[in-house]
């Protein structure tokens, strides 16, 4: 997947702006970057929800098409009073060759309870769920480590790299590094307008303690200020 | 076919799961309200005042657009109007009957082109994005749901305000529109705020209950005053129609917020709050139903008061 200068804003607020990625096929990349510097917004672009300004996507020299594509968004959609067997049925709308009961091995949720009954990571467990049963070449992840147990963000993982090896292309966001360094081919670090860094495998160690330096040293300045003006004068 | 059918269905369990969980008795009180509303439908088309049979297009309108799931079927590939046009199709059933049964081809062909085109209806994505940001930033912070429910219901109440405007000459135009921008308005309370921000606003569970009953009738009656002030100038003779109205609308605020209260927990979205408001406010137009409204606000405040002691 190419991402040809891609500029995106909001009203006059641009957010991105003069982005060039490449996304190799069969690969899997990460997309870090703090909150508010457009990472979902790009994930929107390339699924096409969110317009571009300028630029073009392509997926193997042709304009990207929205059933190429599974997106996992941040916050799902569930219709209240539904159960997660319901759930996964509506996605098999739109693949009929998808199995509940195979796919709810990967993390065997009650789907017989109402989804309103669900924990958040449940919750993620089973939109995550949906997303691989539509079975696209592309899959757009967005947080899928959110709020969901230790044990299923190593499933998470297990069935990312299963899904790469399967031939998909994928692309995710994540707050948590670590997670990103342990299944990504390469992770880009999305900074101020869309410029990004780009580290690869054996870049990440790099990339870590950058990060961790970086960070630190800029927030801890802003938390000692934050925290002087609740002080009683 | 398929897909259509499959929403039926799934729709269909949906409702059966909510009456379940209100219980035998609400839920046949429920049933009965919506017989004896479709009912009364009949009994003006009967009479020779069929255009009431064209209230069901409204009434869709309505859950066109609080569907919430758009974005959800574009990302299964799904087309978003296919799933809705049968459910709308069935419930539309009685009413197109109705039109049916008086012969009356053009209502009937309107209803039906319109359950065909009403699930196109998206319009929000096609307004600039921050057009509706303006619009309740004039109001102070603590009329948040206010400001949230302008940005995010907005378009409906400036196109019913303006059609009700506009339409004010004719005697029953701004009443309809009255008991729309009513339920519009009653929706604002859809969303249960941070349990931080009671304590904040409030001393206790009835100042707040006070406070916030206060502030949404308020704001309802400066939305209304001007179509309530056009009604009563072009038809005097029907100020007790305009009365009455008033009185559903300021009764279904008040209920809104003790609704939300009685059944409160930090963050949550009460998805079936307009289905509910609906039902409470079609009692208004079955004479022996008007106290229910009045009795379902008093059970509800009791209520609210004993869900948000824990929390002050």
């Amino acid at each position: 997947m190419n991402l040809i200068d891609i500029h995106l804003s909001y009203g006059k607020e641009v957010v991105i702006s003069g982005l060039n990625l490449h996304v190799p096929p069969q690969s899997v990349m990460g997309l870090v970057g703090v909150n508010g510097v457009g990472k979902t917004t790009l994930l929107n672009a390339i699924f096409g929800t969110k317009p571009l300004t300028q630029g073009k996507i392509e997926w193997e020299g042709s304009p990207l098409q929205p059933r190429q594509i599974a997106f996992l968004e941040t916050e799902q959609f569930f219709y209240p009073k539904i159960t997660g067997r319901e759930y996964l049925e509506i996605c098999r709308l739109a693949n009929k060759k998808a199995d509940v009961d195979g796919l709810n091995a990967l993390f065997d949720l009650p789907l017989h309870k109402l989804v309103d009954t669900y924990s958040t990571g449940m919750k993620k467990k089973l939109a995550f769920m949906g997303v691989l049963a539509l079975d696209r070449p592309l899959l757009l992840l967005d947080e899928p480590f959110n709020g969901v147990d230790l044990e299923s963000v190593e499933r998470i993982k297990l069935a990312i790299n299963h899904l790469r090896l399967g031939g998909k292309t994928i692309l995710l966001t994540s707050h948590i590094l670590e997670t990103l360094t342990d299944i990504c081919d390469k992770i880009v670090v999305l900074v101020h307008r869309g410029r990004a860094e780009s580290y690869e495998k054996a870049q990440f160690a790099e990339l870590t303690q950058h990060m961790q330096q970086t960070l630190r040293s800029k927030a801890g300045a802003q938390v000692a200020k934050a925290l002087a003006s609740l002080a009683p004068s | 076919m398929r897909i259509s059918f499959f929403f039926l269905k799934l729709h269909a369990r949906r409702w059966y799961r909510y009456l379940s969980e209100i219980g035998l008795v609400h839920a046949l009180f429920v049933l009965g309200l919506v017989v004896f509303g479709t009912y009364a439908v009949w009994a003006q088309v009967a009479q020779g005042r069929q255009y009431i049979a064209l209230i069901v297009l409204p009434l869709l309108h309505s859950l066109q657009y609080y569907r919430r799931d758009h974005q959800f079927l574009v990302l299964l590939g799904l087309s978003v109007a296919v799933p809705y046009r049968l459910p709308y199709l069935v419930l539309a059933l009685p009413f197109l009957a109705m039109m049916l049964a008086v012969g009356h081809w053009a209502y009937l062909a309107l209803s039906v082109a319109a359950i065909f085109l009403l699930p196109l209806l998206h319009m929000r994505p096609f307004l600039p994005h921050n057009w509706f940001l303006q619009l309740g930033s004039f109001l102070p912070y603590r009329l948040f749901e206010w400001r949230c429910g302008l940005r995010q219901y907005g378009l409906a109440i400036i196109i019913l305000w303006l059609a009700g405007a506009a339409l004010s000459v004719f005697p029953v135009a701004v009443p309809i529109v009255l008991f729309f921008l009513a339920l519009n308005t009653s929706v604002f309370q859809l969303m249960a705020e941070p349990k931080e921000m009671l304590t904040a606003m409030a001393s206790s569970p009835g100042h707040l209950l006070r406070l916030k009953a206060m502030d949404q009738l308020a704001l309802h009656a400066l939305l209304t005053a001007p179509l309530v002030a056009l009604d009563l100038w072009f038809h005097p003779q029907y100020w007790y129609i305009v009365l009455y109205v008033v009185v559903i609308g300021a009764v279904t605020q008040v209920q809104a917020v003790v609704y939300k209260y009685s059944l409160y927990r930090p963050g949550q979205r009460f998805e079936s709050d307009s289905v509910f408001q609906l039902l409470v406010m079609s009692s208004f137009l079955v004479p022996f139903l008007l106290p229910i409204p009045f009795w379902v606000a008093v059970a509800n405040y009791k209520k609210s008061i004993r869900q948000l002691t824990p929390y002050f």
